[in-house]
Parts: C-alpha cells; structure tokens; sequence
C-alpha cells in the first residue's frame, strides 16, 4: 500500500478560513460571492446557541436578504432536503448558508444539489451522481469533528428504507468554509466526545483507505495525534478555547483526509445503523471502531501501527498479534475516557437486527475503500462483536 | 460477494480522476444562461432591425437613445451620429416654438394618460434638410429603467401621394357623371335650336337684318354643339367607330393640320416607332386629340421651342398600376406629346383634367380640351399621364390599348397577289451587310440586276465602272460619311434622271432633306413585300426624283 505514491492522485479543498471569528466573515463572503437573497440552513439548537441569529445579522448588513431554514434534526431527512429546497425556490434564493454541524451542512448541500438539479434528493445517491453544481455555499461548522464543512460528502437519511445513503461528489465542496473554534463551546461534553471520535475515524479511516495519498496520509496522522492529545482535556473543560481550537484542527485535518481518500467499513456500518436508530453519528463510530479495527488489522498491520503511534502508543517488542490487542485497547480507553460507555446493545440494537444492518451497510459505497473489502457475512459478524 | 459490487470500480471513482462533474462552481450555469440571454437580446436586436418602419427611442426631454436599421436608412443618419440630434431635428416645429412647445405638451399629457398615440407629421433628414409624410405610433415605455417613449414611424409620402392621385381619378369620375348627363338633355335642345333656326332662315328670307341676327343665333348654338361635343368626350359619351389603327399612320395623316396649328416658329419634331402594335380607336379622335394637345403645347412655348410627337409600344405591369390608379396592366401603343414649353407646377398638373379648369386668360381657353383627352382615352380603355417641369416642359403620354388582330388584315390579303418584280439596274446602298445581302437577294429574285454596295464610297466607285444604265437608286438614308441624299444628288451628277428610293430607320422629316419632290421613301423595318411594290412603284412613276 505504500507505493501508492506512484498512482495519480487529486486533492481537493475548499478555500477554508480557520480561527478565531473566521464565521464573522460569513457576510463578506457572500456578498463577494455574488449573493442578493440567501437561505440560511441551521437546526434549533444551533439557532438557540446564537449562531444562527448572529450570521443572519451579518448577512443583512451586507444588503443580503436572508431566508432562514431551520427544520432540520440530526441525521438529516430526505423530506427536510426537499422542503429546503422549496423554500430556496419560493424565496427566491441564490445563495446558501449552512451554520451548524454535519446535519445542517448535509442538508444544505442535499438543498443545492436539488435547487440546481431538480428530482428528488435520493437520486443523487452514491459517487459523481449529480452533474450541475449547487449555488454557492458557505459552510460554517458547529462542531468539531463532522467535517462536511470541506468534504464532498453528503450523508442523507433515505425515511423509507430507514438507512442513511451517501452522495460524494466534488459539486459537494463548499465555496467557502468559515471554521471558527470559538463555536464548539456551546457543545456539551457528550457532543464533543462522539464528534471527536467522529473525526478520530475519518483520520483513521482515511489514513488505512485504499484510496489514500501521501497528502491524505499527512492529514490523516497529524489529525489522529490532535485527537488522542487534546479530545479528553477539551471533554473535561468545555470551556477552554485552546483544546477547542486543537480539536477543530483535527476535525479539519481529517477531513480533509477523508474527503480525498474516503472511509471505510466503520462509516458504511454507521450509516445503516444511524439510519436504522437514529443514533449520533459519532456515537456509531465510537462504538464501531474497535470491532472494524481488529477485522482490517491483518490486511495492513504496518499502517495501523503507524496510527498507533499518533495515538502515543509504543509498539516496541510486541508481535503483530500482541500490537492488534493493544491498538484496540487504546482506542476503547480513549472513547471510555471521554465518556462513550457500553455498546450497540445498550442502544436497542438486538441480535436480529444484525442481518438487517449488514444488509444495509454493504451497499455504502464506504466499503469500496476499506482495505478489506467486506462480505455481507463479514459486516454480520461486526454488528454481532459491537453489541 | 454480489457481483453488481465492483469496489474496485467504485474506489476508481471516488479517487475521481475521471469524474464527470468537472465543475465545482455554479458558474458554468451562470455563463450559460448569461449567453442564452445574450443570444435572445440578438435575436431581439435583428428582430428590431428587420421591422422596415423607423423605430425611435427617447427620453421624456426628446433625447433619442435607441433607433432601428430603418431610421437611419430613413432618415440617412448612421449609428454614429443619430444620437447628435435631438427629436426635434427629425420632426422640426411646424409653426412657432411656442405653438410647438404647446402641442407637446398635449401630446405628452395624452401620452400620459392613455399610454400610447397616433400621430401624422413633417419629418426631417437632418443632413440635408428634406422633409417627408410620416406617420407614427407613439407608446410609453420603461427602458433600462427610465420611462420613455417609443415611436414606430412609416414614411407615408408614397401613400398620400396615391391618395391625392386616386381623389383626383374619383373626382373625374364624378365630373364625367356628372357632366355626361347634362351635356345628353343639352345636346338635344341644341338641335331643336338649329332646327327651328333653319326653319326660321326659310320665312325670313328676304329680311337681310333679321337673317344676321339669326346668323348669330345659329353660330352661338354650333359654337354651343362643339363644346358639347368636347363635354360628351370627357363624359365618354361619345359615339365613336372605332377600329383597329396604325397609330402611325393616323398620327403621320395629321402632320399637316398640325404644322398649321403651331406655326412657324416652332418646330414639330415627329419620330414613329418602327413595329408598332395596332391599337382600337376611333381615328378621328386622334385628330382631336392631336390638335388639343399641339394647341396646348404652342400655348406654353414662349417664342420658338419644339414639339415632340412619338409613338412606342409599352407593357404597363402591376408595379405600374399602383402608382396610377387609372392604369390597367397590359400592352399599349403610347403616342408622346412633348414641348419645350413653361411647364406647370404640381397644383395645376393635379387639376389639368378637370373641365373648365383652364389656366388661359378668359375667352381663350375652355377649359374642355383636356377634359376631352381624358375622356377620350378612358373610353377607348387607355389612359393618359402628365409629367410636366416648370421651366422646362411638358409630356403627355397617352396610352391606347394594343389590339392584337388574329384575323387577316389587308396587308395579309394583298400578299397573296403576285409580287411584282423587272428587268432593270438597280444600285442598292446598305452600311448594314446583313440588310445587304437580304435586299440584294430579294431583288435579284423578283428579275432585278443589282449593284450591291455597302457604302457610299463603294457605290460611287460601282457607278463610275458601270457601262450600262442605271434606273434606279435604292439607297440606306443615314450612312457614315455621306448621307442618301447627298449621294443621290452625285449619281443624279453622272447618271441625269435616275430615280432614287430612300430607306431609314428613323421617321421621314428627321432628316434634314432638300427639295426632292418625287423622292420615295420606306420606313424600315419593312417586309419583303414592302420592298418590292415600293421599288415597282418607283420605277413606274412617270416623274423623276430629283431636280
């Protein structure tokens, strides 16, 4: 896998603004980009912490008339898309603004891509599915570790077949991307664990992928070093803006990781479990990680000691067997130290609704980048360790 | 594992070097409309250039911004200067500024309140100054987010004049009516007058005072008949035998009575057309009409001038009709009067026809002249025009409608008689070969010896190397370097009493003649038949040509 250096590889990002009141900038930008009316995608929590209201008022004083749309739950729906995509079309909109986590900037790009394409949001499913980009769009990011903000993924709750499907495509990269560590104060510790181990798996998945560059190597390590530094401290002081900061930068940096090399199994089993339970995202990978880490190990146990390593774990002397058990065993002290308890179990997940997962997950277009490619047997068998 | 799930292929695809949205940026879409806008605005613009009236755009203060590809050609500005001039340029004040300044604000106020406006008015070419009728549409609109008005504007010039022209017909129309009616009843008295003043003229008789007074009364009721006769020819009414003429003919017959009426000092110049169609008409109205026109003509010359007789055929198309509505398309014999004389100005060409209208001094003029003319050549299916230029002259142009005659005329009759032919010398001059060679071979068919020459020069040097006689010259008229006549009078030099035959393309009289009481000539074209009985003509004629 290393002499993936020889293979061409793109690397894609947004222009990004990182640091302290970077989201201040929202107004600026939007009208530079060409903005008259613009729809502002948000949730009520983020709405209620303030953000919302502050970018809606550095909006208007740039002139822009402001459409705010806020009908938007975590794990973002399908029919929540389509009626932000009518209220962009009845506004009169030519411009979106996303302030929030991965379920407002999910839904904003699921808002654009129908704005400018029409049909249904679920049309676009899968990899380079939509082929007229979306308006401009600003992404202003909430919480640290979702990183829609400067990825080309999209992650929409198909409601019928209760599983979350997956769009990546380039047209998915924001304009611009406001990130503001400043913002992730209003999150509770909960929120800052799972969206911190969120971002611990897109670097790890990324760094492990098959897909993955020297570029997104780079990304993926330093992003995993962040993690394992500063998420425990930043859980324990919500309040300190220095660990806030490091952990947006990791969220950042592993974005970008993963936006270029994609995932793995542990996202692919993640999205047909939020979908099916409605569950945080984050707190799906969590609870995942361990039992996918140990199921690829064997494929490229070179590069999982390697992330080792930016975990600040000492592999010295010990065999490959040995190395696995103690990989894992760090990763599960981290998730418990930041206070993810238990597993699926404890969520309602029951032993037959193992089939019914798997048969989900294996059709995320996740899997065709983890380097083991799973069978549907294979993903069963996960979903049984994890509960 | 499925085998619709190539990860491979989907792992190709997310590294994504061969995705097809390209594009990340909304722009593209942006470019595209902005060029499917583009290309409506030029559909617009040719659209706007294509509309043949002028289109103006202006401001509320007569600034114009806009105008289409028919302004400037109507007005002969260019797209780089028609914005150097303001409204007022092309539509110049009538009348007073203040008067102007008034009616605009009426039109402004109307424009205002009901949106749009129709308009007639004098427009101006500002280069040159020339004005035109022009009509226009006048509507209120928003452009590049100011109000202005936007006037559709049509050069209606051609139109009033057809409308004047077309009035004008319908006027004499009427008139004929009009006059055809009372000039029937007047007729009829008249001759009741004239017969009881010759019943009269028999009781009197021996009263020598009563027999003058009723002299007069029978001269004014003649006089009273002449102009009645006139009236029923404009009216139409006249009763007329037509047949089918030689407008040539008929016209070369008048030539004398013609050259009485004019006078001296002017001269009648008289060119036939060769070939000319046959028309239907009444031969006595050509006099009549001849005669009102010569006298017409000798009226307006001041001194000496000319007067120009000519016949032509002609087609008058649909494109023809238009402009005279008298006209019906079809083939005419046109016979021209020309003069030199003062000409008329466009208000009295307009009423020239009318009866009574006269611009003689009283008691000169009836005014029924060409009242008659008119009638005339309406009864006969055919019409009349005036072109007239003052200072210059004046040319009627009457149109008589070709008669096409399918049956055998006596032409074809007489042909059928033996042609007659002979014996004698004959000396044949021609400059055109081909003319030549076929009256030589004419000729020497019918029994003739010919000495064929192709100019003057040769034909001298034949007669000087000709031993026997020669009866006959039969010689082309207009040749370089000397002319027929001028070569006859030097064969009659050599030759004492040969007879001569001139042959021209152009009319008799066009060519300045001496005295040559018997000379003979023949109008080219002519047919063979022609030739050989004019020849035979000569020949036999017991007077010689030439003094």
């Amino acid at each position: 896998m290393e002499g993936i250096v020889t293979e061409l590889r793109k690397f894609l990002a947004p222009e990004f603004v990182f640091g302290a009141d970077a989201r201040r900038l929202v107004g600026r930008y939007a009208r530079k980009l060409g903005a008259h009316r613009v729809l502002l995608a948000s949730d009520p929590g983020v709405a209620a912490a303030g953000w919302t209201g502050e970018a809606a008022d550095l909006l208007e004083a740039e002139g822009l008339a402001v459409t705010p749309f806020l009908e938007i739950a975590p794990n973002p729906r399908d029919h929540q898309v389509m009626a932000g995509a009518e209220r962009y079309r009845e506004s009169g909109s030519d411009f979106i603004v996303a302030v929030g986590g991965g379920s407002a900037m999910d839904c904003a790009k699921g808002i654009g891509i129908v704005a400018t394409n029409g049909g249904h949001i679920l049309d676009y499913e899968g990899v380079d599915r939509v082929p007229v980009p979306m308006p401009p769009l600003i992404c202003i990011p909430t919480t640290g570790g979702t990183s829609a903000d400067v990825s080309q993924f999209a992650i929409i709750n198909n409601t019928s077949e209760h599983v979350k499907i997956a769009i990546i495509s380039k047209t998915m990269v924001p304009d611009v991307a406001l990130i503001d560590p400043g913002t992730l104060v209003t999150m509770d510790p909960y929120l800052t664990a799972c969206t911190g181990m969120d971002a611990l798996v897109h670097a790890i998945e990324a760094f492990v992928s098959n897909a993955h560059s020297p570029i997104t190597d780079m990304h993926a390590l330093e992003a995993i070093r962040l993690v394992a530094t500063h998420l425990e401290a930043s859980v324990a002081h919500p309040g300190d803006y220095e660990l806030r900061s490091q952990i947006m930068l990791a969220s950042l940096q592993a974005g970008l990781a993963f936006s270029n090399a994609s995932l793995g199994c542990v996202h692919a089993m993640a999205h047909s479990l939020g979908g099916y339970k409605d569950l945080p995202h984050g707190e799906c990978n969590a609870l995942l990680l361990p039992h996918v880490l140990d199921y690829n190990f064997p494929v490229a146990p070179e590069r999982f000691l390697r992330i080792g390593a930016a975990l600040g774990g000492d592999f010295r002397g010990l065999g490959e067997q040995e190395s696995r058990a103690r990989l894992i065993r760090m990763v599960i002290d981290l998730r418990a130290a930041c206070g993810i308890q238990g597993g699926l179990g404890d969520r309602g997940v029951r032993g037959d609704d193992v089939g019914r997962l798997a048969a989900k997950a294996i059709e995320d277009p996740c899997n065709a980048t983890n380097p083991r490619p799973p069978s549907l047997e294979d993903l069963k068998a996960i979903y049984s360790e994890a509960l | 594992m499925n085998a619709s799930r190539d990860w491979n292929q989907m792992r190709e695809r997310i590294i994504g070097l061969g995705e097809e949205s390209s594009r990340k940026s909304f722009y593209p879409e942006l470019r595209q409309q902005l060029t499917q806008l583009e290309q409506a605005r030029e559909n617009l613009r040719t659209l706007f250039n294509a509309i043949p009236d002028a289109i103006f755009i202006t401001d509320l203060d007569g600034k114009v911004l806009e105008v289409n590809d028919a302004m400037l050609a109507m007005f002969g500005v260019t797209r780089e200067d028609f914005r150097n001039y303001a409204s007022d340029y092309y539509a110049p004040p009538e009348d007073g500024a203040e008067a102007h300044a008034e009616r605009l604000k009426t039109h402004k106020d109307k424009l205002r309140k009901e949106g749009h406006l129709l308009l007639q008015w004098k427009a101006r070419r500002p280069h040159d100054g020339g004005t035109f009728e022009v009509e226009g549409a006048l509507r209120m609109a928003r452009w590049y987010d100011q109000e202005v008005v936007i006037a559709v504007v049509r050069d209606i010039t051609e139109r009033k004049r057809l409308e004047t022209m077309l009035n004008q017909s319908q006027k004499l129309e009427a008139l004929g009516q009009l006059a055809g009616g009372m000039a029937h009843d007047t007729n009829n008295m008249l001759g009741v007058i004239i017969g009881y003043a010759d019943l009269l003229e028999e009781r009197l008789a021996g009263d020598v005072q009563a027999l003058e007074d009723l002299a007069q009364v029978r001269k004014a009721a003649l006089r009273s008949s002449e102009l009645i006769r006139q009236l029923l020819a404009f009216a139409r009414k006249q009763v007329i035998q037509p047949r089918t003429v030689d407008l040539n003919e008929l016209v070369e017959g008048t030539q004398k009575l013609l050259r009485r009426l004019i006078g001296e000092r002017i001269s009648l110049v008289w060119k036939p057309t060769a070939a000319l169609w046959s028309t239907w008409v009444d031969p006595s109205q050509i006099d009549q009409i001849l005669a009102n026109l010569a006298v017409n003509a000798r009226d307006s010359i001041e001194g000496s001038g000319t007067i120009t007789l000519e016949t032509m055929n002609a087609a008058v198309d649909e494109t023809y009709c238009l402009a005279n509505p008298d006209a019906a398309p079809g083939d005419y014999v046109v016979l021209s009067v020309s003069d030199t004389g003062q000409g008329m100005s466009p208000v009295i060409q307009a009423r020239i026809f009318e009866p009574f209208f006269t611009t003689k001094e009283a008691g000169r003029g009836t005014g029924l002249g060409l009242a008659m003319v008119y009638g005339v050549l309406r009864q006969n299916g055919g019409f009349v025009t005036v072109y007239s230029v003052p200072g210059v002259g004046t040319s009627f142009r009457l149109y008589f409608p070709r008669r096409r005659t399918a049956e055998a005329g006596p032409e074809s009759q007489a042909d059928m008689a033996p042609l007659p032919g002979g014996r004698e010398t004959l000396l044949l001059v021609e400059d055109e070969e081909a003319l030549l060679d076929l009256e030589r071979s004419v000729l020497e068919a019918a029994g003739y010896r010919v000495i064929a020459a192709a100019n003057p020069r040769q034909a001298q040097a034949e007669v000087q190397a000709e031993l026997q006689a020669i009866d006959l010259l039969v010689t082309d008229l207009v040749m370089p370097d000397m002319n027929g006549w001028e070569l006859h009078r030097w064969v009659a030099g050599t030759r004492p009493g040969i007879k001569s035959l001139f042959m021209s393309g152009y009319p008799a009289g066009t060519i300045p003649s001496p005295d040559l009481p018997g000379a003979e000539f023949l109008q080219k074209p002519f047919s063979r038949a022609d030739l050989l009985r004019k020849v035979r003509k000569v020949l036999d004629a017991g007077t010689k040509a030439g003094a």
